[in-house]
């Protein structure tokens, strides 16, 4: 065996105290591979056995926005942006799955896999995180199933590419600080597996999913816009539909999602020790 | 050589009640309603320091034993050294990767293939996708599970799945492997291969921490011996004497609670009638006692009759955990039925244990006069049978193989005369 191939060469000093943030991300740098197969695991075993297979990830969306269509989107004349109606929704629909879904399974993430964690070192944040990057393959299955969408209803404006890459970046960042919360809490209190459900849902109809943030008064926009959902839903729209992005409500959404973040890591790293003696 | 292993005043602490008592946020939410001041304490549970203090040090390339009793630390220091859970105070060195080994088929999925959990078990055991696709063949061919690679795990039988798990675990290449009770699994041809395989990982300069209660396996494999008792390291050194000082503390533990005094004890139908006390190899009968498996036990009994009997015996009782009787000793068996009068007699009775398989026996008395039953008392002590080595090779068979090893003399010849060699 080649020891200097290895990134143990140093030896490994354990102790009470944390390792620094930067000892963390490199340790987790190091375990990508490790990240990798946790992320296979989880997609074989969420399609290898629905025949549907890949087109389940869209079906999600497109049933949930027919049943929308069916009983909003005939009699109401909502506004959609100046959006195709189906676009409108699909995309709103789309981020929002890919948002809720990482929540949902990143909260259960070191819960679920407590027999690891009693048995097996590597860095815990790795499960949240394959949740997370699994999700994203998702959403990326689902961009195909949108530009089918924007096809056949004749979405003529040319969608800008950064501005989706952004926002979808940033929406990826703040799943990944609500996953790595909430599933660092679900260790300690478990009943978080039952309030984050409920939590979701109030903030499905806070957020500019099935109808457009032009609606929200005036007064309360504020408000609103402190969710970050607001301000990367709307950006993301735009950015599909080739218009200018709302730089204030996004820079908002991205410093919110970086507190969440900064949150999230320091509660993740303060119950990191103590993750194998509770889960 | 070198140390690989340096652990300095490690110590963990548990919060005895972690989880039972306000694990919730509902629970939380009630105990800081009803008593702001615990909640923000948060004390009120009581410590429990599952290790004190251990020191060691461990040389590359040795085989290290673990041995204690349950509780006594061994797998929270495992656990410790594998990064699984941090020390509460104190710290360790450690040169190397260790891969541990706590239980084997950790992270085994029954949904996916042999082939899929194979990776995804030695991904999270800590290989690179280039060492498990190079050790592939050899996991599939240990584990013996070649036709069904590629059928869901779910579909295996319990030994199948426990050879495919072992497999990989086998073929980790850490400079450290921490192995924890792995030489139960599977039947015994699969034992012998896991004791081989441990062997060659020994002899391949890799490091092996060993925890087991079979202390036959600790004492063939092991270099050096670690003793912990009640979180304290109580010994370290050659597996020889420290194995036989871990005995010799388990005997001394059990002595001290125990009482010689029969009188007082539940009785099936009556009161006391007949048997007053008891000794078993000099020490208080009532006890749980260790003994080594081939050796003899000496039984001391003072037997008062509340009245004169004629053509009385003493008869001695073993029996498992599930009241299997194992033996019986009938004292009118080996000499004749004795008259008593009142007053205090007493009895003797030395016999040699058929070597016995190790596990949890117990012992029950009686005392009769012609075909009636004065005394009984079951299950009056507890003996805990342990192997150190049959026959020397270090296998000790589990339960199902019987109760009984009978010591028997094996010779293996061609038939023109010629040795056979041992198996290589």
């Amino acid at each position: 065996m080649d020891l200097t191939d290895r990134q143990f060469v140093r030896p490994t000093i354990i102790a009470a105290d944390d390792p620094s943030l930067w000892a963390s991300l490199v340790e987790l740098w190091t375990f990508r591979e490790l990240l990798l197969t946790l992320v296979a695991r989880e997609l074989r075993l969420r399609y290898a056995q629905t025949w549907v297979g890949v087109a389940w990830v869209a079906l999600k969306p497109l049933v949930t926005m027919a049943l929308l269509w069916a009983v909003f989107g005939l009699a109401a004349d909502l506004p959609t942006e100046g959006m195709p109606r189906p676009v409108f929704f699909f995309s709103g629909l789309m981020l929002w799955f890919f948002f809720s879904g990482a929540i949902t399974d990143g909260k259960d993430s070191l819960v679920a896999n407590a027999d690891l964690i009693r048995k097996v070192y590597f860095p815990r944040a790795l499960l949240p995180l394959a949740i997370v990057v699994a999700r994203l393959v998702d959403l990326a299955i689902m961009l195909v199933f949108l530009a089918g969408v924007m096809l056949m209803s004749d979405s003529t404006a040319w969608p800008s590419l950064p501005g989706l890459a952004v926002t979808v970046a940033v929406l990826t960042a703040l799943s990944t600080a609500v996953g790595l919360l909430t599933a660092a809490i679900n260790v300690r209190y478990r009943d978080a597996t039952h309030v984050v459900p409920v939590a979701l849902q109030l903030l499905m109809f806070a957020s500019p999913i099935v109808y457009s943030s032009t609606l929200v008064p005036a007064t309360w926009a504020w408000a609103y816009a402190l969710n970050p959902l607001v301000g990367l839903f709307d950006g993301f729209r735009a950015a599909l539909t080739g218009r200018a992005l709302d730089v204030p409500s996004l820079l908002l959404a991205v410093v919110v999602t970086l507190t969440l973040l900064v949150i999230a890591i320091t509660v993740f790293r303060r119950l990191d020790a103590s993750f194998a003696d509770y889960v | 050589m070198s140390t690989i292993i340096l652990a300095e005043a490690l110590s963990k602490q548990f919060d005895l009640a972690p989880r039972a008592a306000y694990g919730t946020f509902r629970d939380q939410l009630a105990l800081a309603v009803r008593s702001p001041r615990r909640w923000w304490r948060r004390s009120d549970t009581e410590p429990l320091w599952a290790l004190r203090d251990v020191s060691f040090a461990i040389r590359a390339g040795s085989v290290t034993g673990l041995i204690g009793r349950n509780g006594a630390g061994k797998s929270t220091l495992l656990k410790i050294l594998s990064r699984i859970t941090r020390p509460t105070t104190g710290r360790a060195v450690v040169h190397g990767r260790i891969a541990s080994l706590l239980e084997v088929g950790t992270g085994f999925h029954p949904e996916l293939s042999g082939r899929h959990n194979v990776f995804l078990n030695g991904a999270i055991l800590g290989m690179t996708r280039r060492e498990i696709a190079a050790n592939f063949d050899a996991i599939v061919a240990f584990a013996d599970v070649e036709r069904f690679i590629d059928t869901p795990v779910k579909f295996y039988s319990t030994g199948m799945y426990l050879r495919l798990a072992f497999a990989v675990a086998a073929h980790l290449e850490a400079e450290i492997l921490a192995v924890d009770e792995v030489l139960a699994v599977g039947d015994l041809l699969f034992q012998r291969k896991c004791m081989g395989k441990m062997a060659d990982v020994a002899r391949s300069g890799r490091t092996v921490l060993l925890v087991s209660h079979n202390l036959a396996a600790i004492q063939t494999l092991s270099d050096d011996v670690l003793v912990l008792d009640r979180g304290r390291l109580v010994g370290h050194g050659p597996p020889g004497e420290t194995v036989a000082q871990f005995l010799d503390q388990l005997q001394g533990r059990e002595g001290g609670e125990a009482s010689s005094d029969l009188r007082a004890l539940p009785r099936q139908s009556r009161a006391h009638a007949g048997l007053v006390e008891g000794l078993l190899n000099q020490r208080p009968l009532v006890a749980s006692h260790t003994l080594v498996s081939g050796h003899d036990l000496a039984f001391e009994l003072v037997v008062d009759l509340p009245e004169p009997r004629r053509q009385c015996f003493v008869g001695i009782n073993i029996e498992d955990d599930f009241g299997v009787r194992l033996w019986s000793l009938h004292s009118h068996w080996e000499i004749p039925r004795f008259d008593l009068q009142t007053g205090a007699h007493r009895v003797r009775c030395r016999v040699p244990v058929p070597p016995l398989v190790s596990g949890q026996y117990h012992i029950g008395l009686e005392v009769g006069a012609g075909t009636e039953r004065l005394d009984l008392l079951e299950r009056v002590a507890t003996l805990h049978v342990v192997q150190t080595g049959h026959g020397g090779t270090g296998e000790t068979p589990g339960r199902e193989h019987g109760y009984i090893l009978a010591p028997a003399d094996w010779s293996v010849v061609s038939t023109d005369g010629t040795p056979v060699s041992p198996e290589a």
